[in-house]
């Protein structure tokens, strides 16, 4: 069997690949351009946020409309660092305060950003999003946590 | 710095407990096999999200988690070479006597010290939390370890080198 070459279940009809996975999960995708630009002005809208004090606005404005999908990686990364700069500003002591008043939809988007900052720790404080984890974990419990693993639409 | 150990040993509690959801599930790809997915990788839809929860860049934690099967890597704290040495000793010492561990794999994942290996058959023989107690008491007694063994290797080494040198004086 390994002299086989043609990897026959790849090439069969139905065979479900990642593309339509992502294709149910996602829906359409929409240009490059578009996804680039939203990321771009969201970044701007927080780090003025940001320098206004409010930290809670921020992150909220942070966390709206992640851009999910297989092209966008460039996307994808600047609005983790858009999303880990809210999170850095986010004292200790007001880390719960800040979990409480987020919408269900925007703990999930939280929890997968904490996790997309713990495998870069040598660009993002991991002991800074750890104690943030811990928080959202009390606050939102152990289903944000599967959901994030569960969720096709990564990041 | 170690405070933020705490954090981090609950961080990976947490996500085990939610990862280590695991059910029977045979093999999509050849029939009558059931093989742990998360190790065959065969099927896209039955595998889901890694996930790596880190406390710095030299201690990370990797969850890769399936339908049927959970696999976690730990990268263990190596701060010089003698710790280097240590650490592989000792990972090697429990990868030999793998069948008696049993949830553990003989091969750590690239990146990483050592790995372990969970399926549905574990989780239906064992507790689930117990195994997870098991895995956070691990992550501690490795760290303790290491660093008993290099103390002690260092005080011999410095005994040993006293009588010796003694004779010359």
């Amino acid at each position: 069997m390994a002299f086989r070459k043609i990897d026959i279940d790849a090439l069969e009809e139905d065979a479900f690949g990642e593309d339509e996975i992502e294709f149910q999960e996602i829906g359409e995708l929409r240009p490059l351009s578009d996804v680039e630009a939203e990321v771009n002005s969201r970044a701007q809208e927080v780090r003025s946020l940001l320098q206004r004090g409010n930290t809670s606005g921020a992150l909220t404005t942070a966390l709206q409309n992640p851009p999910y999908g297989a092209p966008y990686h460039a996307a994808k990364a600047r609005n983790t660092q858009t999303v880990m700069e809210a999170v850095i500003s986010v004292k200790v002591v007001d880390m719960a305060q800040v979990a409480k008043g987020l919408s269900p939809e925007e703990q999930d988007v939280l929890m997968k950003y904490l996790y997309a900052g713990m495998a870069a720790p040598e660009q993002y404080n991991s002991g800074h999003l750890l104690s943030f984890h811990e928080k959202l974990t009390e606050v939102a419990g152990q289903g944000c946590i599967v959901r994030v693993i569960t969720d096709r639409r990564t990041v | 710095m170690s405070n933020t150990l705490r954090p981090y040993l609950n961080a990976v509690r947490q996500t085990l407990t939610a990862a280590m959801c695991l059910e029977n599930f045979s093999s999509q790809v050849a029939e009558r096999h059931n093989k742990p997915e998360v190790e065959v990788r065969a099927s896209k839809e039955v595998l889901l999200n890694p996930v790596i929860i880190s406390r710095n860049d030299k201690e990370r934690v990797l969850i890769e988690t399936s339908v049927n099967s959970l696999r976690l890597s730990i990268a263990i704290k190596q701060a010089d070479e003698i710790e280097r040495i240590l650490a592989h000793k000792f990972t090697r010492f429990l990868t030999q006597r793998a069948e008696s561990f049993v949830i553990l794999r003989r091969k750590p994942i690239e990146g990483y010290d050592i790995s372990f290996l969970i399926t549905n058959a574990h989780t239906e023989q064992m507790y689930k939390h117990k195994l997870v107690d098991f895995i956070i008491q691990f992550m501690e007694e490795v760290d303790k370890e290491i660093s008993e063994m290099k103390l002690s290797l260092n005080s011999r080494a410095r005994i040993v080198s006293e009588s010796y040198l003694s004779q010359f004086n």
